[in-house]
């Protein structure tokens, strides 16, 4: 289990964590989601030493990180790659790593045979593709079979066969009972493969709740209209029952004298009879299959507003 | 560390950097010693040669040799932070004053191993090209050759350790680099300007003899007496080698202090 709590971070006088808080389950994939610059990175260098936090603190198996007595066995991490010298060979990296821990070099060849890297395992991993190096990246995070995993935007780079191969991998871990912690920029990406949801946008965590209930409350089908005639749009819908009506905050594509609005549980046809019965002036008028992505960034957009 | 190439090519050269500057310096000896034979005028201190200029011949590649050490003791470390290698080594052992000690190790036992054979192939090739090399060492030199064969190489030892530590407080190459060539050439040249140009900073004579280009060729030298300098005080070779120690001690103190405390990435 990787429980982080109340991390607060500056960098100069940017703070650029906010008394985050979460905690990535065992045997359940935990998906880090936020746009960039939110706070990703910066969480798990906390979590895994490599940055120091002005407050709060960040525990594997309630242990900090460099305090472990087998750091390779507790958690295994994919940060930034490519992270080997350009000249060392992918074995040779991994088999440095594992005398670092004292893991037997067999266990070498079982993870490149299990990210699908045998094939190039002697070639200087300068030569190696970004893919290639996310997938050394975490035969390097698997060397000490650990119970956590923390991953930082571990698909970048992937060709869709090597992302379902990691996605088999992670899922796999997760299903013996181990905590996997992954970051991304982009929510379908985490929602294919995550079990738990967190949300961070400017170094606060937005949300945490899990991928399924998250589904369940952002994507139906609507519809999205613009309109100069916000009040007119509003009563013309008023009266008729099951509709909610939801301004969106106003984005680059809207004119700026309209405002922007989602239409929910009314049927297209008969929406767009009864607003033009009642002559109201429609710039953009067409059904919507809310996406995660959309549901993602009006949370991130609505926060930020909200603030502002 | 010893899995890269650029960390056997420049323990090459400190190896063979000795040999070869011997075998430059002994030629010059010889060539010196020719014309003088030619002219009359024999330079009967250099051939055969006295022990001073034998020793003198087999420790001159200590010097390059010392600046090649230094600078694979800064990349040793720095080099993982122009890539992100220092994120794969710190999250397979976060704790950092150990794997600052593990390189340290390693770099100190491959330099020295280097620079002891480079030593004895200098030695080889001095004895080759310099006959006569056994006559009578100063008073104040005794045993300068066992000094030279086996304190030469320590002293490289302690210099790349020196480069480790300026390598630890930059965490940069240019940075640790240029730290460690402004201490060990940049900065012995300017005291040593100022104290030949402007008159009445004698004083500085003696900052200019502690600075650790300085000590290596006092503590090579294997001065035993400060008397026999002429100067009113200079350091004897053992109390050179002491200071030498401090200041690679100071470097890797001040690098631990801040490669442990600083934020990665």
């Amino acid at each position: 289990m990787i429980g982080i709590d109340s991390l607060t971070k500056r960098f100069g006088s940017r703070k650029v964590l906010n008394r985050v808080s979460f905690t990535a389950r065992d045997g359940r994939v935990t998906g880090f989601v936020g746009p960039k610059g939110a706070g990703k990175s910066t969480t798990l260098r906390i979590a895994l030493g490599l940055v120091r936090p002005d407050a709060g603190k960040a525990l594997f198996d309630g242990q900090p990180f460099v305090r472990l007595s087998s750091p390779m066995r507790t958690a295994g991490a994919v940060l930034n790659p490519p992270n080997a010298h350009p000249a060392c060979k992918a074995r040779d990296h991994l088999l440095a790593l594992a005398a670092i821990s004292g893991i037997d070099h067999g266990r070498v060849d079982q993870v490149l045979e299990m990210v699908g890297l045998q094939s190039v395992a002697d070639r200087p991993t300068g030569s190696l593709s970004l893919g290639m190096s996310q997938r050394l990246a975490l035969a390097a995070a698997l060397l000490g079979d650990p119970h956590n995993l923390v991953l930082d935007d571990p698909l970048h780079g992937l060709d869709p066969g090597g992302a379902e191969r990691v996605r088999d991998i992670w899922r796999g871990l997760a299903s013996q009972g181990r905590a996997v912690l992954l970051s991304s920029r982009k929510i379908n990406e985490v929602a294919q493969i995550a079990d738990d949801l967190v949300i961070i946008a400017k170094g606060r965590i937005l949300e945490r709740t899990t991928v399924a209930r998250f589904i369940g409350e952002h994507s139906h089908d609507s519809i999205y209209a613009v309109t100069p005639q916000p009040d007119q749009l509003k009563a013309a819908l008023a009266t008729a029952a099951g509709i909610s009506i939801t301004r969106l905050p106003p984005d680059e594509s809207c004119p700026p004298d309209a405002a922007r609005f989602r239409i929910q549980g009314a049927p297209l046809a008969s929406t767009a009879s009864i607003l033009a019965q009642e002559g109201v002036v429609l710039y953009d008028f067409q059904p919507e299959e809310v996406s995660l992505e959309q549901a993602y960034k009006d949370i991130i957009r609505g926060r930020r507003d909200a603030r502002s | 560390m010893l899995s890269l190439r650029s960390t056997w090519v420049l323990l090459l050269i400190v190896m063979l950097l000795q040999p070869l500057s011997t075998g430059l310096m002994a030629c010059a000896t010889r060539v010196l010693a020719g014309l003088g034979w030619q002219t009359n005028h024999l330079l009967a201190h250099l051939l055969p040669a006295s022990s001073d200029v034998f020793w003198s011949a087999v420790v001159s590649g200590l010097f390059p040799g010392m600046i090649v050490a230094g600078i694979l003791g800064v990349l040793v470390l720095t080099r993982e932070f122009s890539g992100a290698t220092i994120e794969s080594t710190l999250t397979a052992n976060p704790r950092r004053g150990m794997v600052l000690m593990a390189k340290g190790l390693a770099l100190a036992l491959s330099t020295w191993l280097a620079a002891q054979v480079g030593l004895l192939l200098s030695w080889i090739l001095a004895a080759l090209l310099l006959p006569g090399r056994l006559g009578t060492l100063p008073a104040y030199k005794p045993g300068l050759a066992l000094l030279d064969l086996l304190g030469g190489p320590l002293i490289l030892v302690l210099f790349a350790l020196m480069g480790l530590g300026l390598g630890a407080l930059s965490r940069s190459r240019a940075g640790g680099v240029g730290l460690f060539l402004g201490l060990t050439l940049i900065l012995p040249l300017i005291l040593g300007l100022l104290g030949g140009l402007v008159p009445h900073v004698g004083w500085l004579q003696a900052p200019f003899r502690l600075t650790p280009t300085s000590l290596l060729v006092t503590f090579l030298s294997g001065l035993n007496r400060a008397a026999e300098t002429g100067i009113r005080w200079c350091p004897t070779w053992w109390q050179a080698g002491l200071i030498l120690m401090v200041w690679t001690a100071l470097s890797c103190a001040l690098g631990t202090l801040v490669f442990r405390r600083a934020d990665i990435g």
